[in-house]
């Protein structure tokens, strides 16, 4: 009752009453539900998808003439996927002068790539990628397509999806095969606080945007060969009603506390301003960025954009370091969905120790630098 | 535009809220007020938010208001089958053999005051009354002659240093020929208009007291629905009134309160730190075990009772509700009597509206109907209750034993009282902290900051503090010898913190976001130098089931 | 300028608990609010409206409870709204909502500009926008951080890329999606909200805007959610002491999880 967003359930007489006027259909409360009184019935999972014989597709994303990372966590994801199915794996390369990256792909697991190197797919147009995608997809039929759930793949991916009136599911952080031979796709929701399992069973392709730096890359083995094709394009499929003017790069973006991977963050136990000097010292050796809790940030020790928790940011890292925080509860709701945390407090009982992996008690003074010099060691070595 | 409304009610609880709905029945049969705008404008951004209280309920105003209530499904929980008064020491319970007839609440409704607004405000909606969210009135507007005739709604976007930001929202003016003030116990609206128009002259002066409250869901084999205890004595010592509440309301939720008498002397009293002591009570515990804490809540109530009541009417205004102290103290009562207020400013208005004259004059007619109805009786009976406490518990007893036999007498009937911030003793050696050292478990007792997040309480971080200190110097040298800065435990809600800054010395400092509204420092402060102002619109507690 | 605003009334994600003896997330009584990407959305809709003259409409498809959220735009400043609401809707994923969403704008009539902001704080996906410039079949411009200027038949905008961003010019009619840097929203003026409760909001439903039963609700949804769960409860850990053996032991356990990033 308590789990309903739009308050649709009521109890009368000891039995939850579900007002389907109200209802959404999020499926909160069968999750809650501690007897599994609340049943949603789902359309039947088992459709015959024969057509779909074009195997695993991964886009491989080249901006400019270089090709982003994710392309080879795709590959790499993607070749399980492909073995799981035992299907062919092929990427799908779109860009101007991109064509030197289709062997370094085979070499990282595609069994195939196609290539479109083309002066009109010199800048990104949303338009131009979706209908090149979306055409190819259509003559070869894949059933899986992947993108990274980058800025591009998120703004043209569903583009691809509409126009091929299939199911598409954003920033995945895990894929996997059922036992019917359909893509798992797990992806984070309400801002990573639950996680959900997406199914597209009755529609191909299955397509997926996934998280950038989540998935691995397969080890690079230069004697693995593949084909390799170069699709012609007609004219038509490269207009652009949108038009780049031009593209700038910028610095900075570095730091930012809501999107890196790795943080570590300073609280009221570091006593005094110039102690966060340790702080930066490590998240230097680690390439982190550098959070506070709120205490530190309305002392001025450091600048708001880095306050993690309730009235700062949330942030998802793959670690967060908490330097001196005792673990106020407005903090840990900011940072607790991070994959691993390590804590280092003087206090035994503090409650930052309940959410964290690892934890150290004592004198953050000395245990910081250690920690630091540890990390350098590791680094170099 | 001008904007304007016939009628504005400032504060959506349940006196407003019967007011409005009341106006707009008695109007819709009279035909030039058919079309009465009806407004009702309150800070808290969605319906019931920042409404809290135990509560028992007695349904007769709604009866009167809402005759075919039942059928309207309104969010009762049971109704009170079974009660205990009780004395606490540390370790033990002496239950009374039975409840003072005057004091009973069998038969009552075990209701959720947040829950019961939004119902009520739903149904006040559907009739026609404009119920604004999310908005907080700043200030009375007055005409050349001082009659209120109108409000300002403040303004929004002022950074933390009062410049303004780039979606900044100017104060608007609000026009209305009767201005009724339902802002709930200790209005800072009504506090203004109290002083500038000496209406507290000749009355006691007001009391209050603290109550904080804690939502649990129990064990089925610990739930027992339709039971409340009251309980006095620990985590309380023999000099402070107060006592706890515990209700069993419905679905396993289980209310846990403490309410505490804002004449404590002691300065070293920590209101939430004796709340969490209670929990730790066999009695308490025991019931507690096994359960899941929900949300926290904390309000001040106003407790002068009849002699302090200050005049409730003038040139353009009304005021009901808490905000006028009404308000049975013997029975922790006031749910049913504030909305019997408002409906009868709802009468009152109408009258005032036909007859085209606001006055004060016209308007006096109120008091004069709050003095015939069952509020007077009930309010009259209680008058001297809680300052019959004033020396300690024992004397209390005594004086509240007699006055049960004489309809509120006793043996003297109109006690001398200070205000609550004159009572506070000074530090000394010899005034340990009542409930001895704290460290909450975790489990069945937690921090104050653990809890205030439990109220859902949420602020515009950049907006200029809304607790407004006439002098920090006080807080920061006076303060500290003389009493201890009791604002760091009074205050329910971590606003106030001593932290030690880098030249070693420990200064006040102020977490305004964490504020749950209930304006314990504005009355409590021993030097009278905090004024609670209402922040932003839209801010506050997010009280759901409180 | 007509400009169309999709909006979505969402749970307040931050306003999530975490139950302080478990340590796990609750869901219960959290507060639901005007999506925080729209808000973004809705103010430059209503700054390109106070430059350019024209009218601005809010959309939003949800439950009868949506409308409050429709209301807090209209008491930003905003001309008109519909509510698209009925039970044969509920279940729509990204694409049945988006085809949804844009037989509404085409029962509307002529525009020159849908905003949407980036994405909804619910399901996070961001494909709501792009989905529905296909289905209506006007170009796209996503991320945008800033509109740099307006023509009266395009717009040129700053849409942010991994590096930096791009100048684009686009022509009307389109859909744009906005990033949190684009401005500061403004709160409702109470004047607003008046005019917001008196104003009568239509409420659609599939017959007046043309739905095909198929392709909506559970039925028009190719995607649907298998599972929910919390991500993986924390059990919490005993501090060890800090001597160098422990910090260099876990050191390297962390390092093991996180090879590749130093790739």
């Amino acid at each position: 009752m308590h789990a309903c967003p739009v308050e649709a359930i009521r109890m009368v007489e000891g039995k939850a009453v579900i007002d389907y006027d109200l209802c959404i259909l999020c499926g909160a409360c069968v999750e809650v539900c501690p007897v599994d009184a609340i049943e949603f019935e789902q359309p039947s999972k088992n459709v015959a998808h024969a057509e779909a014989k074009g195997g695993v597709w991964v886009f491989c994303e080249a901006v400019g003439d270089k090709i982003n990372d994710v392309s080879f966590e795709l590959i790499g994801e993607g070749r399980k996927l492909a073995d799981g199915r035992g299907v062919g794996l092929t990427g799908v390369l779109i860009g101007q002068n991109i064509s030197g990256h289709a062997e370094t792909l085979i070499q990282h697991g595609a069994d195939c790539v196609r290539v479109i190197d083309n002066e009109g797919c010199r800048y990104f147009y949303d338009e131009v990628y979706a209908r090149i995608l979306a055409d190819l997809i259509e003559r070869e039929k894949p059933e899986i397509v992947l993108a990274g759930a980058t800025l591009m793949g998120r703004a043209f991916f569903p583009r691809v999806a509409a126009k091929l009136r299939t199911g598409l599911t954003a920033d995945c952080t895990a894929l996997a095969i059922d036992n019917d031979g359909h893509l798992v796709q797990t992806r984070p929701a309400f801002g990573g606080n639950i996680m959900a399992n997406i199914l597209c069973p009755s529609r191909r392709p299955q397509m997926a945007t996934v998280r950038p730096r989540v998935m691995r890359p397969m080890a690079r083995d230069s004697a693995r060969k593949g084909e390799i094709i170069r699709e012609d394009l007609s004219a038509d499929l490269l207009v652009s009603r949108v038009v780049v003017e031009e593209s700038v790069e910028e610095e900075g973006g570095a730091g930012n506390v809501a999107i890196a991977d790795i943080i570590v963050s300073g609280g009221g136990g570091l006593g005094r301003p110039e102690n966060f000097k340790l702080i930066y010292e490590l998240a230097d050796v680690l390439e982190a960025a550098v959070g506070g809790t709120r205490t530190v940030v309305d002392r001025g020790w450091i600048s708001y954009p880095h306050q993690v928790g309730q009235t700062g940011k949330t942030v998802c890292p793959k670690l967060y370091i908490a330097v001196g925080i005792s673990g106020a509860i407005q903090h840990l709701v900011g940072m607790q969905t991070a994959e691993t945390v390590l804590a280092i407090n003087k206090d035994p009982n503090a409650t930052i120790f309940r959410v964290a992996d690892y934890g150290f008690v004592g004198d953050l003074f000395e245990i910081v630098p250690k920690l630091t010099e540890e990390f350098k060691k590791l680094k170099n070595g | 535009m001008s904007l304007s409304f016939d009628v504005i009610f400032v504060g959506a609880g349940p006196a407003s809220l019967s007011g409005a709905l009341h106006l707009k029945r008695l109007t819709r049969v009279i035909p030039e007020l058919k079309d009465l705008s009806v407004a009702v404008i309150e800070k808290a951004p969605n319906p019931g938010d920042q409404s809290f209280s135990g509560a028992t309920f007695d349904p007769r105003a709604l009866e009167e208001l809402i005759p075919d209530y039942l059928d309207r499904m309104p969010p009762f929980g049971q109704k009170v089958q079974r009660e205990g008064l009780s004395f606490l020491t540390k370790k033990h319970r002496f239950p009374l053999p039975f409840t003072p007839p005057v004091m009973s609440n069998k038969g009552k409704y075990l209701i959720s005051l947040s829950e019961f607004v939004r119902w009520l405000g739903k149904i006040a909606e559907s009739e026609g009354v404009e119920v604004y969210h999310g908005e907080a009135v700043d200030e009375l507007m007055y005409d050349d002659s001082g009659a209120v005739n109108g409000i300002i709604i403040k303004g929004k976007g002022l950074d933390k240093d009062g410049n303004k930001k780039p979606n900044y929202v100017e104060p608007t003016p609000v026009n209305a020929k009767v201005v009724v003030l339902g802002e709930g116990s200790r209005g800072h609206l009504t506090k203004r208009l109290i002083a500038e128009k000496n209406l507290d002259e000749g009355v006691t002066p007001q009391g209050y007291a603290v109550g904080l409250k804690e939502l649990w869901e129990v064990r089925e084999d610990r739930f027992q629905e339709g039971t409340i205890y009251n309980t006095m004595g620990y985590p309380l010592q023999l000099d402070t009134f107060g006592g706890s509440f515990i209700y069993h309301v419905k679905d396993r939720l289980v209310s846990i309160g403490l309410v505490i008498g804002l004449d404590y002397c002691n300065p070293q009293l920590h209101p939430f730190e004796c709340l969490q002591m209670l929990k730790k009570h066999p009695f308490v515990a025991n019931m507690l075990e096994g359960g899941r804490f929900i949300a926290y809540g904390a309000k001040t109530i106003v407790e002068g009772g009849w002699y302090a009541m200050p005049r409730a009417y003038g040139d353009g205004f009304l005021i009901i509700g808490e905000s006028g102290g009404i308000l049975d103290a013997m029975k922790l009562k006031g749910i049913d009597h504030v909305m019997k207020s408002g409906m009868l400013a709802a009468e009152t208005i109408r009258d005032a509206l036909v007859a085209k004259d606001v006055s004060a004059a016209q308007l006096k007619a109120y008091e004069d109907k709050i003095r015939s109805s069952w509020i007077s009786r009930d309010l009259k009976r209680a008058r001297n209750f809680h300052q019959g406490f004033h020396k300690g518990i024992i004397p209390g007893m005594v004086h509240a034993g007699f006055q049960m036999f004489t309809f509120g007498r006793g043996l003297i009937d109109r006690f001398k009282v200070k205000p609550d911030y004159e009572c506070m003793k000074m530090m000394c050696k010899s005034c340990p902290s009542p409930c001895g050292p704290f460290r909450p478990d975790g489990m069945l007792t937690f921090d104050k900051l653990t809890c205030v997040f439990g109220s859902g309480t949420k602020h515009e971080e950049d907006q200029p503090c809304h607790i407004k200190i006439d002098d920090i110097s006080i807080c920061n040298g006076k303060c500290k010898e003389e009493y201890g800065n009791p604002c760091t435990r009074f205050c329910p809600a971590n606003v106030f913190e001593m932290i030690e800054e880098e030249d070693g010395v420990e200064r006040l400092h102020l977490n305004p976001s964490n504020c749950l509204h209930c304006k314990t420092c504005d009355i409590k402060d021993p030097y009278g130098i905090v004024t609670w102002v209402p922040p932003e619109g839209g801010g506050g507690p997010n009280y759901k089931g409180l | 300028m007509n400009i169309i605003v999709c909006i979505k009334q969402v749970p307040d994600t931050t306003d999530v608990k975490i139950n302080p003896q478990t340590n796990t997330l609750e869901r219960d009584g959290v507060r639901t609010i005007v999506n925080p990407f729209d808000l973004f959305a809705i103010e430059e809709a209503l700054r390109l409206k106070a430059a350019h003259g024209g009218k601005v409409t809010i959309i939003t498809m949800g439950p009868p409870q949506a409308k409050c959220a429709l209301e807090e735009a209209i008491a930003m400043g905003a001309d008109d709204a519909r509510l698209i609401s009925d039970r044969a809707f509920a279940g729509s994923d990204t694409l049945a909502t988006s085809y949804i969403l844009s037989k509404t704008v085409s029962s509307i009539g002529s525009y020159d500009l849908i905003l949407c902001g980036k994405q909804a704080v619910d399901g996070d996906t961001a494909q709501v926008g792009p989905e529905m410039a296909v289905h209506l079949g006007i170009p796209q411009v996503m991320f945008v951080r800033r509109i740099a200027s307006v023509d009266a038949k395009d717009l040129v905008v700053e849409r942010m890329t991994e590096h930096g961003y791009d100048r684009v010019k686009a022509p009307f009619p389109c859909l744009i999606s906005v990033v949190k840097d684009i401005n500061t929203p403004r709160p409702p003026s109470f004047q607003g909200r008046m005019r917001a409760k008196r104003m009568e909001i239509p409420v659609l439903s599939p017959a007046d805007i043309g739905c095909e039963e198929e392709r909506i609700g559970l039925d028009g949804s190719p995607t649907w959610v298998e599972r929910i769960f919390a991500p993986h409860a924390r059990s919490g850990c005993t501090a060890a002491e800090g001597t160098t053996e422990n910090i260099r032991d876990v050191a390297e356990k962390i390092e093991a999880k996180l090879e590749h990033i130093w790739e």
